[in-house]
C-alpha cells in the first residue's frame, strides 16, 4: 500500500467513527441548538434560525420581552430553586452517606464478629428491593418522625435525605472493599501504642482511603441528583420540588410549548453532573462492574 | 512462630490409580493436618522424573507430573465418565488421552496459562514428545533436533500436534489442580514446602534448551558430572550424573535461570528447601570417565552474588537450607549471612557420646529439625538396627521418657520439645512404620520412591496424639491479630444500622405484610377505625323536632340557650363530648353570636351532642337549628352493630374486611384492613383478568430487560472494538464522546428522548418527514412504543458496555494475537478465538447485573411513555410497555380504578423474590462474596 492509500484509508476511518458520532450525539446538540433557538419552537435543524437567550432568562427567571406577543414575561416557575433543592438534597445525603458507611465498612473490614460474612450477604441481597414498593412505608414512619421532629416529616427534604440514607449498603460494600486492600499491621502497631479503635479509624484508615471515599461521595450525589422515583412520591408543594421532579412536572404538562425552556433547563442540570461523571467515570465503571450499573 | 508438620510427597497419598494424586485424598491430607493442628506440609519435587522415577532426577524443572493429576477430578469439569472409570485397565494415561479429547483448547483459561507458561511450556512438549519418538540422550537425537534446528522443530510441532497438545492438556490441568489444592491449604493455614534439586539432569529439558550454561563438550556431550567426595558413608564416593552449570555463564545474564526456577517454584510452594547447600559454595566435579568419585576435584561457585541476585528478585527468601554432611565455615557463614534456617536429622544424632549439633538438647532455635529425611530409615527401623550402645545413648537422651514398643513416639515427643522453631516428620514415623516402608535407600535403585500410606492407619488417635504434642510444646499456636475482636462492634455499626433498618427493613417488612392483606381503596382503615366510625353515623328519625337555639361567646366559652329553657356552658375544644342541657334563666352576659359567626365555626358545633332532659340528643343541623339525631348502628359485643331503625344486626366478616348483615345480603361500606392470606398471590396466577395481564407484563418485561441487556452489548462491542484499533489517533477523545449519553442524569436524558419522539413535532419525525417517511406513532402504537423503549435505553446504555469492554480488551495480553497470527490465524479468527471468549468469561456478571437493573427500569418506561398506551380490556391501570414495577406503581399509586396497594405488594414480593435469585447467580459467577486480603 502506498502511503497516500494508507493515508486515504485512515481518514475514511475516522470519518466513520465521525458519522457515527453524529447520531449518537444527535440529542444533545439538538438539545443545546434548541435552547439557543429565541423561537422556542422544535427545529429538526441542528443550526437555530435566529439565536437568543430568551429560553435561558426564562429559566433563569431575568424578565425579557417575548417578541411574539411584546409582553413582558417573567417565569413563575422556580428551576433554579428546584436545582438548589436538588443540589443541596445531594450534597447532604453524600456527606451524610459517608460518616454511616465508613464506619460500617470498617466494622465489617476489621472485626471478626460472628455472622459477618453473611450479614455482608444479607445487606447485599437486601437492598434489591425495589424502594417504590415500600413507599407506603416510608409515608407511614415519615409520618410519625415528623410528629416528632417536623424537619424530618412527610413533604420535607429532611425525611427525603432520611430515606436515601436507608441506602447504605452498596456503599459499605465498595468502601469495605478498598479497606481490606488497606495493611493491617500499621493499625496494629498504632493499636499497641495505645490508640483506640476510633483513634485507629480516623486517624489511619480514613486518611489511606481518600480516593474510594471521593468516588462513593460523588456517585451518591449522582445517583441522589439523578434520582426521579422517591421525590416524585414523597414531595408535594412546589418549592420544595427536586430538579428532577420540577422538570418532569414542567415539560409534561405541556410538551410543545415549554420545548425551549425545557432544553435549557436540562443542559443546566444535566451539565455539573455530566462533568462530574466524566471526570471519574474509570473509578465508577470499576466500582460498578461488581454489583450493577447506573441507578 | 513455632511450627510443625509432616513430610508426605504426593506420591505416597493412598490412590487408586499409578501414583498418589491431587485429587480428594490429598484435600483429606490436608483436613488431617488441619484437625491434628499441624501446619507444614513438605513433599518432594513434583516435576517429570526420569524412568527410575526419582523425584529428584526430573525432565526439567517446570511442569507437573502427570500421575498426579487426578481423574476424578476431570469428571467435575465434565473431561471423564463413569463409563470411562468402568473401562479403566490400570492405565493412568489413557484416561487422561480420553479427557483431552474432550477438552477445548480455546477455553480462556487455557489460554491465559498459555501465555503466561509460554517460556517453558512449549520447549517442555517438544522434549517430551521428542524423548518419545527418539528414546535415547537427547545428544544422540537427530543433529536438527539435537541443535534445537528452528524450522525443523516447527515442523516437527505441526506433525505431532495431538501429542504436544496432550502435553499441554496434562500440564493446563496438573497447574489447575495444583492451584485448587494449594488455595485449600492455604484455607487450612497450611504452609506448603517444596524442594529443589541444585543440579538438573543432563537429559532434560534445561540442559537440551540452553547447553550453554553447563560444563559440557565440544559435542555437548557431558564430560564433568557432579557428586560428592568420599566419607564414612561411601568410600568411593558418589557420582550423580548431572552436569554442572558453567557459572560464569549464568552470572552474565544475572541468573535469570535460577530467578525463572525459583520464581516457577514458588507460585506452586510456600517454602523451598535448596537441596545440597553445600554446592552453592562449591561443588565436587568428577570426569563422567573415571570409575569412581575419587578422583574428582572442588569446583568453586559463585553463591553470595547468586544469592545477592536471588534477594532482589524474590525478597522474602522463602528458603530452607539442606545442609546435611560435612560443611564448611565458609557454607555456614553465608547461610547465616542470607538468614536461611539449617536442617538437622534427630537419627544422626547418636553416632557417638560426643553431644553434636543433631542432639535434641544442642540444636538451635533457627533450624528445621527432622527425626528423618527421605533418604534415612525410618525411626523404628533405625532403632531395630541400631547396634546397643546407639540404643543406650537413645535412652540416656529420652530419660524415662520412652518405650521401646513406642520409640517413633519418644523421638517424636524430643522433636516437638527442641528448641528448634520448625520440626517436621516423615509420616511413617508418626504410625511407626518399620524399615520395609522407608521412601529411598541411597545409592540403590529398586524400590525407590514406592511408599504410600493407609487412611486406615491414619486414627483419631493420630490426631490426638498431635494435637496435645502441638499444645503442649507450643506449637502452631496462631496469634490473633489485635484488630480483630470477636465481639460485636456497636460503636460503628449502630449508626449504619438505624437508618438501615429504619428505611430498608421496616418497609420490606410492612410490604410483606400488605402483601396479604386487602388493603386498597375501601379497606384503608383497620376493624377498630371503621367500627367507630359506623357508630358516629347518625341518622334523623321520622317525625322528628327541629329545635330553635342562640348561641353566645366569651372568649373560648360559649353558652347555648335551646327555646329559650335550656342552656349550658361548653367550649369547643372539648368536642365529641356530650353536652348536657339544664333548665336555664336566661341571662347570659355573653355576646350574642350572628347567624354568620355560627357557620363559620359550624363544623366543630357539628362534633358536639347535646344531650336534652329526656334523653334524646340534639345536634347542630343548620345556623340556628338543632335537630334530633339518633345514632345508626348501636354497638354490640364482639364489635358488632345493630340498626335499630331496620332491626339488623351487622357482623364483622374478617375473611373479606366488611361488616356484613347476619343474612350476608347487605354489606356496609367502607370495609377494613385484613389478612386476606395468599389471595393476593393465587389471584395473580389464576384471576383471568389479573393473571393474563400479569402474564403479558411479565414476558414484556423480560423481553425488554433481555431486549436492553442484547442491544447494548452489541453496540458496545462494536464500538469497543472500532475504537481500539492500535493506531488510532484521538482515541481516548472519541471514547469520551461516545460515553456522554451515560453521563447525563437518567431522567433528563430519557424526557428529552420522549420530546424527539413526540408523533406531531418530534424531531425525529420531521427529519423522517423529509425521507418521506410519514408521521411514525412512535409513543401510542403498542408496537412502536416498545421499540421506542428499547432505542432510548439503547442510546443510554451502550456507553457503558463500551466502557467496560474497552477495560477487558486492554487487559487482554498482547502475546496471545502474537501467538495467534505467528499460527496463521486471520483477524476474524483472533476476534472469535480470542478475543471474544475473554470479553465473555469477563462480562457474564455484569450482563446478569445488567439484566436484573433492567427488570427493575422504573424510570426507563415510566418517564418515557408512562406504561402507555393502555391494554385494551386491562381491569388495573395496565399499558402495552409496563413493566412489572411501573405496573405496581401505577396499582398502588395510581388511582382510577381504585388503589390496591395489596396486590401491588404481592406483585413487589414477586419481584423481590426473582431479583433476589439473580443477583445470588451473580455473585456466584463473579466471586464478588469473595473477600480480598487474609488473615
Amino acid at each position: 500500500m502506498t502511503q497516500i492509500q494508507k493515508k486515504t484509508k485512515e481518514l475514511a476511518y475516522h470519518l466513520f467513527i465521525i458519522c457515527l458520532l453524529m447520531v449518537v450525539l444527535f440529542p444533545v446538540l439538538y438539545i443545546i441548538s434548541i435552547s439557543l433557538s429565541s423561537s422556542g419552537q422544535a427545529e429538526a435543524i441542528l443550526i437555530p434560525k435566529k439565536i437568543g437567550f430568551e429560553n435561558w432568562k426564562y429559566i433563569l427567571q431575568i424578565p425579557y420581552i417575548d417578541k411574539l406577543t411584546n409582553t413582558k414575561v417573567i417565569s413563575y416557575f422556580p428551576i433554579l430553586k428546584w436545582l438548589g433543592n436538588s443540589l443541596k438534597i445531594s450534597f447532604i445525603t453524600s456527606i451524610l452517606m459517608l460518616l454511616l458507611s465508613t464506619t460500617s465498612a470498617y466494622a465489617l473490614s476489621r472485626f471478626d464478629f460472628k455472622g459477618r460474612k453473611s450479614s455482608l450477604l444479607t445487606l447485599m441481597i437486601i437492598q434489591m428491593f425495589p424502594n417504590i414498593m415500600a413507599m407506603v412505608a416510608f409515608y407511614f414512619i415519615l409520618d410519625f418522625l415528623g410528629k416528632f421532629f417536623p424537619f424530618l416529616g412527610t413533604d420535607t427534604h429532611g425525611g427525603l435525605i432520611l430515606v436515601y440514607l436507608g441506602g447504605t449498603p452498596f456503599n459499605i460494600w465498595l468502601i469495605k472493599g478498598y479497606f481490606d486492600t488497606i495493611p493491617r499491621s500499621i493499625e496494629e502497631s498504632a493499636l499497641m501504642d495505645g490508640c483506640n479503635r476510633f483513634q485507629v479509624f480516623y486517624k489511619i484508615v480514613l486518611p489511606l482511603s481518600t480516593p474510594i471515599l471521593a468516588v462513593v461521595g460523588l456517585l451518591t450525589f449522582i445517583n441522589t441528583f439523578s434520582d426521579f422515583v422517591l421525590p416524585s412520591i414523597l414531595l408535594k408543594s412546589q418549592d420544595t420540588l427536586t430538579f428532577a421532579v420540577g422538570i418532569q412536572i414542567f415539560i409534561s404538562e405541556s410538551f410543545s410549548s415549554r420545548w425551549g425552556q425545557f432544553a435549557a433547563s436540562c443542559i443546566l442540570g444535566a451539565f455539573p453532573i455530566s462533568a462530574i461523571f466524566l471526570l471519574i467515570h474509570k473509578y465508577i465503571i470499576s466500582g460498578l462492574s461488581m454489583g450493577g450499573t447506573k441507578g | 512462630m513455632r511450627a510443625s508438620g509432616i513430610l508426605l510427597h504426593i506420591s505416597s497419598l493412598p490412590s487408586k490409580y499409578a501414583s498418589g494424586n491431587l485429587g480428594l485424598d490429598a484435600y483429606k491430607f490436608v483436613d488431617f493436618l488441619y484437625k491434628s493442628r499441624q501446619t507444614l506440609w513438605q513433599i518432594l519435587p513434583f516435576n517429570i522424573p526420569h524412568a527410575s522415577g526419582s523425584p529428584y532426577s526430573a525432565r526439567s524443572s517446570f511442569g507437573g507430573n502427570p500421575d498426579f493429576i487426578s481423574p476424578e477430578l476431570l469428571v467435575k469439569d465434565g473431561l471423564l465418565t463413569k463409563e470411562d472409570f468402568r473401562k479403566y485397565d490400570g492405565d493412568h494415561t489413557k484416561l487422561l488421552l480420553k479427557a483431552k479429547e474432550r477438552f477445548s483448547f480455546e477455553h480462556p483459561e487455557f489460554l491465559a496459562f498459555f501465555s503466561f507458561n509460554e517460556n517453558w511450556l512449549k520447549d517442555l512438549a517438544l522434549f517430551q514428545v521428542l524423548s518419545k519418538h527418539f528414546p535415547t540422550v537427547w545428544s544422540e537425537w537427530p543433529e536438527d533436533y539435537k541443535n534445537r534446528n528452528q524450522d525443523h522443530l516447527d515442523i516437527f510441532l505441526k506433525e505431532h500436534k495431538d501429542e504436544i497438545y496432550f502435553e499441554y492438556f496434562c500440564q493446563f490441568q496438573f497447574e489447575k489442580q495444583w492451584a485448587l489444592l494449594k488455595k485449600y491449604a492455604q484455607k487450612k493455614s497450611v504452609t506448603i514446602i517444596g524442594d529443589v534439586p541444585i543440579f538438573v539432569a543432563y537429559h532434560s529439558m534445561e540442559v537440551w534448551r540452553w547447553p550453554h550454561y553447563f560444563k559440557l563438550g565440544p559435542n555437548k556431550e557431558m564430560i564433568i558430572e557432579t557428586g560428592a567426595p568420599p566419607d564414612d558413608f561411601s568410600h568411593h564416593g558418589q557420582k550423580w550424573g548431572n552436569p554442572n552449570y558453567d557459572w560464569e555463564q549464568l552470572k552474565k545474564n544475572s541468573f535469570k535461570f535460577w530467578v525463572d526456577r525459583l520464581n516457577y517454584l514458588l507460585t506452586k510452594v510456600d517454602l523451598v528447601r535448596l537441596d545440597h547447600f553445600l554446592g552453592f559454595i562449591n561443588v565436587w566435579e568428577i570426569p563422567v570417565s573415571d570409575p569412581d568419585a575419587s578422583t574428582g576435584t572442588w569446583a568453586k561457585t559463585p553463591g553470595k552474588e547468586l544469592f545477592d541476585v536471588l534477594k532482589r528478585a524474590i525478597p522474602h527468601m522463602p528458603f530452607i537450607a539442606e545442609d546435611l554432611g560435612h560443611i564448611t565455615e565458609e557454607v555456614r557463614d553465608l547461610r547465616k549471612d542470607l538468614n536461611i534456617p539449617s536442617m538437622k536429622v534427630m537419627q544422626f544424632a547418636f553416632g557417638s557420646d560426643h553431644l553434636n549439633e543433631h542432639h535434641p538438647e544442642a540444636v538451635e532455635k533457627e533450624t528445621i529439625y527432622y527425626t528423618g529425611t527421605h533418604d534415612n530409615n525410618t525411626i523404628v527401623g533405625f532403632f531395630q538396627t541400631s547396634p546397643s550402645e546407639v540404643k543406650e545413648r537413645i535412652f540416656k537422651c529420652f530419660k524415662k521418657n520412652h518405650s521401646e514398643k513406642n520409640i517413633h513416639q519418644s523421638f517424636l515427643y524430643s522433636l516437638f520439645y527442641s528448641k528448634a522453631d520448625q520440626v517436621i516428620f516423615p509420616i511413617q514415623d508418626l504410625l511407626g512404620q518399620g524399615e520395609s516402608q522407608r521412601m529411598n535407600i541411597p545409592g540403590t535403585v529398586e524400590n525407590n520412591w514406592k511408599y504410600s500410606f493407609n487412611w486406615k492407619d491414619l486414627t483419631s488417635h493420630e490426631i490426638k496424639f498431635l494435637k496435645y504434642l502441638s499444645y503442649n510444646s507450643s506449637r502452631n499456636i496462631k496469634k490473633r491479630s489485635p484488630l480483630f475482636s470477636k465481639k460485636f462492634p456497636w460503636k460503628f455499626m449502630l449508626p449504619g444500622l438505624v437508618t438501615f433498618f429504619l428505611f430498608m427493613i421496616l418497609p420490606i417488612i410492612s410490604t410483606f405484610l400488605i402483601g396479604f392483606t386487602n388493603l386498597g381503596t375501601g379497606h384503608l382503615l383497620s376493624q377498630n377505625e371503621v367500627y367507630n366510625l359506623f357508630l358516629q353515623e347518625k341518622y334523623v328519625p321520622e317525625n322528628s323536632e327541629t329545635h330553635s337555639f342562640e348561641l353566645f361567646q366569651d372568649g373560648n366559652s360559649y353558652e347555648i340557650l335551646l327555646e329559650n329553657k335550656y342552656g349550658a356552658r361548653f367550649d369547643l375544644s372539648d368536642s365529641k363530648k356530650i353536652v348536657p342541657l339544664s333548665p336555664s334563666e336566661g341571662n347570659s352576659n355573653f355576646k350574642k353570636l350572628s347567624l354568620g359567626e355560627v357557620f363559620k365555626i359550624r363544623d366543630q358545633l357539628k362534633k358536639i351532642s347535646f344531650q336534652n332532659e329526656d334523653g334524646t340528643s340534639l345536634r347542630y343541623f343548620r345556623t340556628n337549628l338543632l335537630l334530633n339525631l339518633k345514632q345508626k348502628f348501636l354497638p354490640r359485643t364482639g364489635q358488632k352493630l345493630y340498626d335499630e331503625k331496620n332491626d339488623e344486626f351487622y357482623i364483622p366478616n374478617t375473611l373479606e374486611g366488611f361488616y356484613e348483615s347476619s343474612d350476608q345480603k347487605k354489606r356496609l361500606y367502607p370495609g377494613f384492613t385484613v389478612f386476606i392470606g395468599s389471595k393476593n398471590f393465587t389471584s395473580l396466577l389464576t384471576d383471568p383478568k389479573i393473571g393474563g395481564i400479569f402474564l403479558k407484563i411479565l414476558s414484556w418485561t423480560f423481553i425488554w430487560a433481555i431486549g436492553s441487556v442484547f442491544l447494548t452489548f452489541s453496540a458496545g462491542l462494536f464500538f469497543a472494538l472500532l475504537l481500539n484499533r492500535k493506531k488510532l489517533k484521538f482515541k481516548a477523545f472519541y471514547r469520551v464522546l461516545f460515553i456522554i449519553p451515560y453521563s447525563i442524569p437518567f431522567f433528563i436524558s430519557v424526557l428529552v428522548m420522549r420530546g424527539l419522539l413526540n408523533e406531531d413535532f418530534g424531531a425525529i419525525n420531521e427529519i423522517l418527514s423529509h425521507f418521506g417517511i410519514s408521521n411514525i406513532p412512535w409513543l401510542s402504537d403498542p408496537f412502536w412504543a416498545k421499540a421506542s423503549c428499547l432505542m432510548v435505553n439503547l442510546w443510554l446504555g451502550f456507553p457503558y458496555m463500551l466502557l467496560v469492554i474497552t477495560g477487558i480488551l486492554q487487559s487482554i495480553p498482547s502475546t496471545l494475537y502474537e501467538a495467534a497470527i505467528l499460527d496463521g490465524a486471520s483477524r476474524w479468527a483472533t476476534l472469535r478465538y480470542i478475543t471474544f471468549p475473554l470479553i465473555m468469561s469477563a462480562i457474564v456478571p455484569l450482563l446478569i447485573g445488567t439484566f436484573a437493573f433492567n427488570l427493575n427500569n422504573f424510570v426507563g418506561i415510566y418517564l418515557l411513555t408512562a406504561g402507555g398506551p393502555p391494554i385494551i380490556g386491562a381491569t388495573t391501570p395496565a399499558g402495552e410497555t409496563d413493566i412489572l414495577l411501573s405496573y405496581t406503581y401505577r396499582l398502588a399509586f395510581e388511582g382510577g380504578q381504585g388503589q390496591n396497594f395489596g396486590l401491588a405488594s404481592a406483585i413487589a414480593i414477586f419481584i423481590f423474590i426473582m431479583i433476589c435469585f439473580i443477583t445470588l447467580i451473580n455473585f456466584k459467577f463473579s466471586g464478588m462474596m469473595k473477600e480480598q486480603g487474609k488473615r
